[in-house]
This record gives C-alpha cells, sequence and structure tokens, in this order.
C-alpha cells in the first residue's frame, strides 16, 4: 500500500501545474486562437500573451497552493490564490467519486479525482492530479472511513470485499457496441458542421474540395452515358460502402471509449469505466441511483444485445460520462445478463417477471391516428402536384396502423412492491425502472383528445433526469386505472422511503 | 363523476387553498396580451392588404378581441384552478385544454419561498414556490395565495417535526 497520508497535509503531484494550465486554456483557446489568426495589431496578441503566461503562473501558484489531509471522519481541502478557502468535507458527504486519466496523465502517471456531494452542481473537491498510487491509497482510505463512519444497512462487512467484477465487456461485445452505436454518423455529422462553419472570412471555400470531387465523379458518369442499372448498382455500391465506413469507424469509437469496459461492486459503491486513451471511471453509491434505462434498438435485438445506463444523483447536468460519471453500467450486454445486472445491483426481478399492465385496449387508434393524417394529406397534396404516383403515399396507412399496434402490443408498465418500470416500442424498444422511493413528484395528465376518448397519462419526476431522454410517462391509460395508479404513486412517493 | 375517486382518496381534511379574486384579473390580462399577439399579426396585414377596415380600427379589433378571448379563458382556468394542501403534499389542478393534476409530496419538498409582485403586494396576496430535487417539476407556483396563508404554508411544509405531521 503507499504511504499512508493520513494526519499530515498533502500536495499535489509537482507537475499539477501543468493539467490546471492546460484546463485553464482550453476554455480561453478559442478566443485567444481567434484573437491571434484575426486580431488586427500586435496590441491583441501582445495582451493574449500575457493572458498566457498569467494564466501559467496561476495555474502553478494555485496548484502548489493546494493542500489536503485526511482527518477524523473528514476531508479539508485548502486551495485558492487570493481567497484562500478551508473545506471540511465530511467523509459521509461524498457520494460519488470519479476518475479520469487521459494519455498525457498516463505519461506522468497520475490521474485526476473528483470528489462529489448529493447535491449541488460543482463537485466538493477537484484534485488535478495526485500520483495514481496515492490516488489509489485516498480511494480505499476514504471508502474505509465512510464504511466506518457510516454504518451501512447490512454492508458493514462487503465495504472490505474490494471489486467484485460485475461486468466486463471483451473485445468482440465492443466491437458488436460500436456496430450497434453509430456513433461514428454524430462524428461524421459533427465534423461536417463544423467544415462548414469554418473559415468565416470564406464561408464555403472549404466545401469546394469534396463538391468538386462530386462534380468531377458525376461528371465522368455523364460522359460514360452508363445504363440506369449500372448507374443504380454504382450508387448503391457507393452507399454500402459509406455505410461500412462510418461503422467501422463506430467500432474505431467504441475501442476508444469503453476499451476494456468494467462495472465493479464494491459493497455499498458501484463503479464503473473503461478507455483506450482517457480513462474514465465513475463511482457511486448504490443508493444513489436514480432511474434505470435499459435500451433495445432494432440493431440491438439482432445481435440480442441490450444496454443499460443509470442516472445518478448529485452533480448532474454539469458534467457528462466522458468527465468520470457513473452513467453506463452496461454499454452492451445480453438480456440475462441485463437482468443478472439488475438483480445484483438493485435486487430487481427481471424484465420478464415484472407484472406488466397494458395500455387502454383503443390505444392504437390513437397513435395511429396522426400519422394517418399526416400520410392523407401528403398523399392528396402530392396526388395534386405530380398526379397518380402521390397516391402511393397511401401506403403510409396500413403502416401507421400496423406500427400503432406493434407500439401498443410491447408498450406495458409495471409496478410491484418496490418499482415502477415502464417499456415502450415496436421496432425499437426501450425500458425505464425506478424505485418507487425515488419518486419525487407525480401528475396525471388529460389532453383534449384523451378526454374525449376516457383516457389519461401518468407521468413521473425524478432526481438527475436526463431531460433529452424519455423517463416515465405512461401515455393511453383507461381513465380509472389511470387515477388509481396516481393515487397509489402518489401516496408511496409521500412516505419517504 | 368529475370528482375522481382516487384523488379524494389521497386527499385529507386539509381542503382546498383560496384564490384571490384578483387572480382573474391577472391571468384575463396575461392571456389576453397571449391572444392579441397572434391576432395583432393576422388583423392588421388583413386590414393592410384588402383595405377592408382602416388600421386603427383592426389594432383596436385586436385588442377587444384578444381581452375578450383572454377573459374567457382565465375564467375557464380560475374554474378549473384547484390547488390543495394534504396532510401530505400538495395537489394543484390546473389547465383548460390540456390538464395536470401535480402531487408533490411534502416530503420531497427542498425549500420553499414567497413571492410578491407590485400587484401582489397592492392586493396583499403572494404566490408560493415549491422546489423539489426533481427534474421536470424542480420549482412549482401556487399563484393568488393570500399573503397571510402563503407564509403560514412556506412554513409549514417544511416543518417535519411529528406533530406537524400527524405521523
Amino acid at each position: 500500500m503507499a504511504p499512508d497520508p493520513r494526519g499530515d497535509e498533502r500536495r499535489l503531484h509537482p507537475f499539477s501545474w501543468l493539467f490546471v494550465l492546460i484546463t485553464q486554456l482550453r476554455d480561453v483557446a478559442l478566443p485567444l486562437i481567434v484573437l491571434l489568426l484575426f486580431g488586427r495589431g500586435e496590441w491583441w496578441e501582445f495582451m493574449a500573451l500575457v493572458g498566457a503566461v498569467l494564466l501559467a503562473a496561476y495555474s502553478l501558484v494555485y496548484s502548489f497552493g493546494f493542500r489536503y489531509r485526511i482527518g477524523d471522519g473528514e476531508l479539508t481541502v485548502r486551495e485558492g490564490l487570493f481567497d484562500r478557502t478551508e473545506r471540511h468535507i465530511p467523509f459521509a458527504r461524498i457520494q460519488n467519486i470519479a476518475r479520469r486519466s487521459n494519455l498525457l496523465h498516463r505519461v506522468f502517471g497520475v490521474t485526476e479525482l473528483r470528489l462529489e456531494s448529493g447535491g449541488g452542481l460543482k463537485p466538493e473537491a477537484v484534485m488535478k492530479v495526485l500520483r495514481v498510487a496515492d490516488a489509489d491509497a485516498l480511494v480505499a482510505l476514504l471508502r474505509a472511513r465512510q464504511a466506518a463512519s457510516v454504518p451501512m444497512e447490512g454492508s458493514g462487512a462487503d465495504a472490505r470485499t474490494s471489486g467484485e467484477v460485475l461486468l466486463r465487456l471483451p473485445l468482440v461485445e465492443l466491437v458488436r457496441f460500436g456496430l450497434i452505436s453509430n456513433r461514428g454518423m454524430v462524428v461524421v455529422a459533427g465534423a461536417f458542421a463544423a467544415f462548414w462553419q469554418f473559415n468565416p472570412t470564406q464561408p464555403r471555400s472549404m466545401m469546394r474540395v469534396p463538391t468538386h470531387w462530386i462534380e468531377q465523379l458525376f461528371g465522368e458518369v455523364a460522359a460514360h452515358h452508363y445504363s440506369l442499372t449500372t448507374m443504380l448498382t454504382g450508387g448503391a455500391f457507393v452507399l454500402l460502402l459509406l455505410f461500412a465506413a462510418l461503422r467501422l469507424l463506430s467500432v474505431l469509437l467504441a475501442l476508444f471509449v469503453h476499451h476494456d469496459f468494467t462495472l465493479e461492486r464494491d459493497g455499498d459503491r458501484l463503479g464503473a469505466g473503461g478507455g483506450l486513451l482517457t480513462h474514465a471511471h465513475g463511482s457511486a453509491r448504490i443508493d444513489r441511483l436514480q432511474m434505470l434505462h435499459v435500451d433495445e434498438s432494432l440493431l440491438h435485438r439482432l445481435f440480442t444485445r441490450m444496454s443499460l445506463k443509470t442516472e445518478v444523483a448529485g452533480g448532474v447536468r454539469a458534467v457528462n460520462d466522458q468527465s468520470g460519471k457513473l452513467h453506463w453500467l452496461a454499454p452492451i450486454a445480453s438480456p440475462p445478463q441485463v437482468d443478472d445486472l439488475l438483480a445484483r445491483i438493485l435486487a430487481a426481478p427481471s424484465l420478464a417477471a415484472l407484472p406488466w399492465r397494458p395500455l387502454h385496449p383503443r390505444a392504437w387508434r390513437r397513435r395511429a391516428r396522426w400519422p394517418s393524417v399526416f400520410w392523407l394529406v401528403a398523399a392528396a397534396v402530392t396526388t395534386f402536384w405530380v398526379g397518380a404516383p402521390g397516391l402511393l403515399l397511401l401506403l403510409g396507412l396500413p403502416w401507421s396502423v400496423v406500427s400503432a399496434r406493434g407500439w401498443v402490443g410491447f408498450t406495458r408498465y409495471a409496478m410491484d412492491a418496490r418499482f415502477l418500470a415502464y417499456r415502450e416500442g415496436w421496432l425499437s424498444r426501450r425500458y425505464a425502472l425506478i424505485e418507487l422511493d425515488k419518486l419525487q413528484a407525480v401528475t396525471l395528465k388529460q389532453s383534449p383528445f384523451d378526454r374525449r376518448s376516457g383516457m389519461a397519462s401518468v407521468q413521473i419526476d425524478s432526481m438527475a433526469a436526463d431531460p433529452l431522454r424519455g423517463g416515465i410517462d405512461i401515455p393511453y391509460l383507461p381513465v380509472a386505472e389511470a387515477r388509481a395508479l396516481f393515487a397509489v404513486l402518489a401516496r408511496r412517493c409521500a412516505r419517504p422511503g | 363523476m368529475s370528482e375522481p375517486e382516487a384523488v379524494r382518496d389521497v386527499r385529507s381534511d386539509h381542503g382546498l387553498l383560496p384564490l384571490q379574486p384578483h387572480m382573474r384579473l391577472i391571468w384575463t390580462l396575461s392571456h389576453g396580451f397571449a391572444w392579441m399577439l397572434p391576432l395583432l399579426a393576422v388583423l392588421v396585414p388583413l386590414a393592410v392588404k384588402f383595405d377592408a377596415l382602416p388600421v386603427p380600427v383592426a389594432l383596436l379589433l385586436a385588442i377587444v378581441l384578444g381581452l375578450l378571448f383572454g377573459r374567457h379563458y382565465a375564467q375557464r382556468y380560475a374554474a378549473l384552478y384547484a390547488a390543495m394542501h394534504l396532510a401530505d403534499g400538495v395537489l394543484i389542478r390546473r389547465g383548460v385544454w390540456w390538464r395536470a393534476e401535480i402531487f408533490v409530496p411534502r416530503a420531497r419538498i427542498q425549500h420553499t419561498e414567497v413571492n410578491q409582485g407590485p400587484l401582489d403586494r397592492r392586493w396583499d396576496m403572494a404566490s408560493l414556490s415549491l422546489h423539489t430535487a426533481g427534474t421536470r417539476l424542480e420549482h412549482i407556483v401556487l399563484p393568488g395565495l393570500p399573503r397571510v396563508i402563503a407564509e403560514q404554508l412556506r412554513d409549514t411544509l417544511l416543518d417535519r417535526r411529528p406533530h406537524v405531521d400527524g405521523a
């Protein structure tokens, strides 16, 4: 074990200033670059230089001034340049510990440690950066002290059995994850957008190169007078090639982000992380987990895989999973593995074993109505403009019905003594699961359409919910059932857990 | 039939919180303005294009119609609005077309706050903000309460001593 840091004050790694500087520079890098590139006259350049030097000096003094001490029951952190602050963080308050190390960290053999409490957007302490051994020792010490100062329900003995591995992703699974996730598309779209935005003086000059290629290609094609089938096959081939390239990129990204992904349980804590160059590791107490999300897209189902994510209370929206927030529990796992994880983490029943209840029997009509109206209007307008071929759009009508029936066939909600669960989808599906003790508020909603067809929806609110993800919003329930569910949930969440 | 069994179940003897009558005026004005803008956007260009009526008349028409619609909507809104202080939380029923009943458990209220605008002060009323640790419903406002009741509620909702709880 590394030297016990107990009692005496400790400093950060001697090269910490470099990492502080890099973070500072990242925040001001863009304006600085813009100033240097487009600033007219030396004055701006001089100012930028002065700014950079000041930042460097600040980083140096800041990181040399940073001290921490492990006392009885609390961690004391002293930091600050002009206004020195001394913060006392009781061990019990540290809910989440996040670690992050990128390539540079690894070169110096250091890591960044972030200690978060339950509330607030800012972490309680950011230790930028510690020697890996010191970080390990500190984390071990924090855990041990935490276990000692907070008697956990039945986990006191567990707390020492370090690292029960719940899931480790082998390379094959990561390749599958890459194939399914299609992050490459996002990257390409982002790169395209950046490409377009670049060079403010000549907005489209960058685009001339690819445009030129395309023109050349089409010129060739036009000059040769290929037959329609040749052109179609060629086009399809090019598309296939692009598709394959995107998937390959996605696989590479998956390898970079989740290489050696491991999910571990250490007593009452859960830790997960991985990464090839930047290694991000997040951890949280299991009772801080909020809603769990299981995704099962069409591609997931093709590979009989699912993905499992969680939302963790505290320090929510300011950070994403790359900074070491516990977010992924399993980027990819087989359905039995997901059930196993749910059982081992939350002692939850398997997804199939939950008492699923269907929606209103006529829900599919409501679900199919607006798409049908859309296809009818689209068919009418197109037929008006181009004639009979426009009627082909009427094929959208049976499609709407089929997809609506499929959607209603799968969409269900379930509630047992401890959990509320919701699943929805047709070809692509998702599940959401939350412990009843974690509900913050309950809403019963009725739109004019709901009232006409005797339906209502029930929605719940939880901590740290991602606004971009659907939570639990159960639509198209028979009014009486919705009211009963609302009443039960209201009573359940009024009782603190 | 409109009174739901389930909600009556949740509710206890605490009952309905009063709504100051002046709140209707505030809702009339706010909804009136909301209606006025689209009416102005439609009526004024029509008046200019077709010369059917002079522009000032179109303006006046938009304002009057907007206020009329706003008044009608505000009356409906006030008739359907209800806020109840229950033994274990607060139940708010609101909305005209899209209706919602929101239950905020008392155990989940993180902090409360009484707000008074200039008009509120004039009419001795206040709105009470409830903050939870949730995401979408992190901030819920009970408008148009008599100031004294708002202040009482602010304190009682946070007081978790057993005797107040009834637990």
